[in-house]
C-alpha cells in the first residue's frame, strides 16, 4: 500500500469511528444533554451532577421537585398522583438556595411549570446567596452546564460515558423493573436504625451548647437575601404554585446542632422563613421539624438528617392534604 | 497546551498544519518562520503566560551574548551566556524559587547552553534573530525535548518553503504521534493509577504488591516520557522536520550502559558533549573515567530534583554503568546469558527507580523494607480496589468481580506492558517500509480510543523535570 493510501485509510477510518461514537452519544444521550430519550426509552437518572442539568433543561414535565439528598428518595409518581402533574427532580447534593434557584431558572427557561416543590434545608439559608455550585465547585463537569457547543467534545468523546454510563443507562432504560419515578433514590442499600445514626453522624468533639453562634445582622442579612431570591421568583411567576417544606430532622440532629452552636441560628430560620414564604397567594412553606412522632424515633433515620422513603411519602401526603 | 488535549488535537494542530502548508504559496520563508514561532508562543503561552515573560528574557540574553561574542570575538560573552543559562536553570529548579513556575525551563536552558557551546566550538555562526527564536521556541520540543542541536534544526528550516505534503513523512508522523499518544493515554496514565495507589499505601504493601507497583512505575515512566517524545517527533514529521530519536527500546538493553544509550538519548548526548567530554571523558585513565561517569550521573540526578533520593538514583545508575563491563562480557557468550542480562538490567533500573519515585528517602526505605519483607497477604487487591479502568468497568459491574479478581486483571495489564516494551519500538514501526490497510485501521482505532480517554488524562511526568 502506498504512503498516500495509508494516510487516507487512517484519516477516513478515524473520522468514521469518531462520527459513530459521537453519533451514538448524541442519540442515546445518557446525560440528556441534548434531548429527552428517543424510541420510548425510559429516563434513567442516577447521577445528579452529570444528569441533573440536562434532565431539567430537556425532559418534558410541568412540575419540578427541587432539593438536596433529603429529597432524592421521593418517587416522582407520588407528586404526579397527588397534584395531577408530571414531575421530575432537580437535585443537587447539599444544595444551597442559589443552587436550587439555578436549577429552577434553567427549568423555567423552556417549561411552563404548574408546580415547584422545594425541600428547604436549614443550613442553606446561612450560605452565600449569590454563589452556585457551578461557580464554586471546580470538579463540576462545566461542559454540561454551559451552552458552549465546542466543549461538548468532552462529553461526546469520553471513555467513562461510552464504557460506563451509556451501556448501563441503556440496559436500565429497557428494563421493565426500572421505575423512572425513583430517580436518584439511594435508600436501597442503606441501614435505617438508631445504631446507624450514631455510627454515621458522631456527635461533635467540642460541645458549644453554652456558646451558641449569634444571630447577628450579618446572619440575618444572609437569611433575608436567600429568602428574597425565592420570593422574587414566586412573585415573577404567579401562575406557578410554589410548595416548600422544611423536612423533619431527627432529635439527634438537634442535639448535634446545639453542640455545634448552631441551634439559635436554625431556630431563627424556622421563625422567619415559613411565615415569609407563605405570605403569597401562590406559595406555601410547611415546617415539619416539630413532628415528634417521627423525629424522636431514630429508627426512621440512617444519620442525623436522612430518613426512610416512607417519611418522604408522608410529607407528600401532608402537603397535598391527603 | 498539552499534546493530549482536545484543544491541541482539534484546533491548534489542524490550524497550524493548514497555515504551515498554505503560507509558502503566498509568503516568503521569513513569514513562514514567524508563523511557526507565533504558533509556538501560543502553544507555550496558553500554558502559562508568566513563564512566557521569563522565557523571552532568557532568549534575549542568550541572543545578545551570542551577538557580542560575534562582534568582539571575546569568549567571555559566550561563557557569560552559558553561566547565565545554567544559573537560570538552577535557580528556577531549586527549592528557593519553587513557587515560581517556569515551564520547560530545563529543555529551554539546555537548548540555549548547547547553542552557545556550539558557538564557542565554531560549529555555528551568530544567527538571524528569527532563526534563533525559531530554534528555541519550536513547539514540538519546547516543553520536554527531544533536545535538538541548533545546527540540526535550523539546517532544516528551508522545508518551510515546501508547499506540498510529503506522504511518506506524514505517514511516519501519524504513526509516531498515534503510538506516542496511546503510550501516554492508554498505558502510562493507567499504570499511574496503580503506582499512585501503591505509593499511598506504603505500609500496607506485601512483597508481590511492591514488585508489581515498582514494575508498573518502570513501565509508566517509559510510556509517559517516550510517549511524549514520540508525539513530539511525530508532530515534527507532520511539519516537515526530523527531530532526533529519544528512546530506542531501552528495556531491551543488556547493560545499564547500553540502557543509557537508548533512554533519553538526547539528554545523554547533552551530558556527554557538555560535561563528560570537557571533564576528560575516558582519555585520562580508568579512574578518571569512572569519576567522570559518576559526575555525569550525579548531575543527571540533581537535574531531576534536589532531593537526596534523586542523588541516590543518579549515583546508583552511575555505579551500574561503571560495572556494565560484566554483563557486556557475559551477554557476548551466548543468547541465554544475553536474556539473563536483559532481565537483570531491567530489574536494576527498576530498583533504582524506588528512590526516584518515592517522595523522600524515608518512603524509599519503607518501600524497600516492604519489598524484601517476604510477606504475602493479597495486598495488591487493595490497590485493585482503588484502580478504576473504564474499559473493565462492565466486567467488574456485570460479573461482580471481587478485588482479588480485579488484581488479576491488573497483573495481565502489567504483563501486556512488559510485552510491549519488548516488542518493536515506534521508531522501528514508523520506519517499516510496508504497511497494510489493517495497520492503518488499527492505528485509527488506537487514536480514537486515546481521544475518548482524554477525560482522565494526567500531566506528563517529565514536565516536572
Amino acid at each position: 500500500m502506498s504512503d498516500r493510501t495509508f494516510v487516507k485509510t487512517f484519516i477516513i477510518s478515524a473520522c468514521v469511528m469518531l462520527l459513530l461514537i459521537g453519533g451514538a452519544v448524541v442519540v442515546l444521550d445518557p446525560f440528556y444533554h441534548y434531548h429527552a430519550p428517543f424510541f420510548g426509552l425510559k429516563t434513567v437518572l442516577t447521577e445528579s451532577e452529570y444528569q441533573g442539568i440536562g434532565s431539567v433543561r430537556n425532559l418534558d414535565y410541568d412540575a419540578i421537585l427541587l432539593g438536596s439528598s433529603m429529597a432524592e428518595n421521593n418517587n416522582n409518581r407520588w407528586f404526579d398522583e397527588a397534584f395531577s402533574c408530571t414531575t421530575i427532580k432537580g437535585i443537587k447534593s447539599s444544595a444551597t438556595i442559589p443552587d436550587l434557584m439555578y436549577l429552577l431558572d434553567n427549568a423555567m427557561e423552556e417549561h411552563d411549570l404548574k408546580y415547584v416543590f422545594m425541600n428547604l434545608d436549614l443550613f442553606s439559608f446561612g450560605e452565600d446567596p449569590n454563589l452556585t455550585f457551578v461557580d464554586k465547585n471546580a470538579s463540576i463537569p462545566k461542559y454540561l452546564y454551559n451552552k458552549n457547543p465546542f466543549d461538548d467534545v468532552q462529553y461526546l468523546y469520553n471513555k467513562d460515558v461510552l464504557f460506563k454510563k451509556l451501556p448501563v443507562n441503556f440496559v436500565k432504560s429497557l428494563s421493565d423493573s426500572y421505575d423512572e419515578g425513583e430517580s436518584y433514590n439511594w435508600w436501597y442499600d442503606k441501614e435505617f436504625s438508631e445504631e446507624a445514626v450514631r455510627r454515621n453522624s458522631p456527635l461533635p468533639c467540642e460541645d458549644m451548647s453554652d456558646n451558641q453562634l449569634p444571630v447577628d445582622d450579618e446572619y440575618m442579612n444572609l437569611v433575608e437575601a436567600n429568602m428574597r431570591s425565592i420570593t422574587e421568583r414566586v412573585e415573577a411567576n404567579p401562575e406557578t404554585v410554589f410548595i416548600m417544606f422544611i423536612p423533619p430532622y431527627s432529635d439527634y440532629f438537634w442535639e448535634s446542632t446545639r453542640m455545634d452552636g448552631l441551634e439559635d441560628r436554625y431556630r431563627y430560620v424556622l421563625n422567619v422563613v415559613p411565615k415569609a414564604l407563605s405570605s403569597y397567594d401562590n406559595s406555601i412553606c410547611h415546617d415539619f421539624t416539630g413532628e415528634e412522632e417521627i423525629t424522636s424515633n431514630l429508627d426512621n433515620y440512617m444519620d442525623a438528617m436522612h430518613f426512610k422513603p416512607e417519611i418522604n411519602k408522608w410529607i407528600v401526603d401532608e402537603i397535598s392534604g391527603n | 497546551m498539552s499534546f493530549n488535549s482536545f484543544s491541541f488535537l482539534m484546533i491548534f494542530l489542524p490550524l497550524c498544519l493548514i497555515g504551515r502548508y498554505i503560507l509558502p504559496r503566498f509568503c516568503k520563508l521569513l513569514v513562514c518562520k514567524w508563523f511557526i514561532i507565533v504558533c509556538s508562543v501560543v502553544f507555550y503561552g496558553i500554558f502559562d503566560p508568566f513563564s512566557l515573560v521569563l522565557f523571552a528574557v532568557s532568549i534575549l540574553i542568550t541572543y545578545l551574548c551570542s551577538y557580542f561574542y560575534s562582534k568582539t570575538d571575546k569568549k567571555f560573552f559566550a561563557f557569560t551566556g552559558i553561566v547565565f543559562d545554567a544559573l537560570f536553570l538552577i535557580l528556577f529548579k531549586s527549592p528557593i524559587l519553587s513557587f515560581v513556575s517556569f515551564l520547560g525551563i530545563s529543555f529551554i536552558s539546555f537548548s540555549e547552553i548547547s547553542f552557545l557551546a556550539d558557538r564557542l566550538k565554531g560549529i555555528c555562526d551568530h544567527p538571524l534573530l528569527s532563526d534563533f527564536v525559531f530554534y528555541i521556541t519550536f513547539f514540538p520540543k519546547i516543553l520536554s525535548g527531544p533536545i535538538v542541536k541548533y545546527k540540526n534544526l535550523v539546517s532544516q528550516i528551508h522545508v518551510l518553503e515546501q508547499t506540498f505534503v510529503q506522504a511518506a513523512l506524514v505517514k511516519k508522523g501519524i504513526i509516531k504521534f498515534v503510538l506516542g499518544l496511546s503510550k501516554k493515554v492508554l498505558l502510562a496514565d493507567n499504570f499511574a493509577m496503580i503506582v499512585g495507589s501503591g505509593f499511598s499505601h506504603l505500609e500496607a504493601l506485601d512483597t508481590p504488591a511492591a514488585v508489581l507497583v515498582i514494575i508498573s512505575y518502570t513501565l509508566q515512566l517509559y510510556f509517559d516520557f517516550s510517549g511524549y517524545s514520540d508525539m513530539a517527533i511525530g508532530i515534527g514529521y507532520l511539519l516537515g522536520f526530523e527531530l532526533p530519536e529519544n528512546f530506542i527500546s531501552p528495556y531491551k538493553s543488556v547493560s545499564i550502559k547500553e540502557f543509557w544509550n537508548r533512554w533519553h538519548i538526547t539528554l545523554g548526548k547533552f551530558f556527554t558533549d557538555y560535561i563528560y567530554i570537557p571533564l576528560g571523558g575516558s582519555r585520562k585513565g580508568k579512574f578518571r573515567k569512572c569519576v567522570n561517569i559518576l559526575i555525569v550521573f550525579l548531575a543527571s540526578g540533581i537535574w531531576h530534583g534536589f532531593g537526596l533520593n534523586f542523588i541516590l538514583w543518579g549515583l546508583l545508575n552511575g555505579i551500574f554503568v561503571i560495572l556494565s563491563f560484566i554483563p557486556e562480557k557475559l551477554s557476548a557468550k551466548n543468547s541465554f546469558l544475553k536474556i539473563c542480562c536483559r532481565v537483570v538490567t531491567f530489574l536494576l533500573f527498576t530498583f533504582s527507580l524506588i528512590p526516584f519515585r518515592a517522595a523522600n528517602l524515608t518512603d524509599a526505605a519503607i518501600f524497600i523494607k516492604r519489598l524484601f519483607s517476604g510477606e504475602h497477604y493479597h495486598a495488591f487487591a487493595l490497590i485493585a480496589s482503588e484502580v478504576n479502568f473504564a474499559e473493565t468497568y462492565l466486567i467488574y459491574d456485570v460479573f461482580h468481580f471481587s478485588y482479588q479478581n480485579m488484581a488479576y486483571v491488573l497483573i495481565l495489564f502489567i504483563l501486556l506492558g512488559l510485552f510491549i516494551v519488548n516488542f518493536r519500538d515506534s521508531y522501528e514501526i514508523a520506519n517499516k517500509k510496508k504497511m497494510g490497510k489493517a495497520f492503518a485501521f488499527f492505528l485509527a482505532f488506537v487514536f480514537v480510543w486515546s481521544i475518548i480517554s482524554f477525560g482522565n488524562v494526567t500531566e506528563f511526568v517529565y514536565f516536572n523535570f
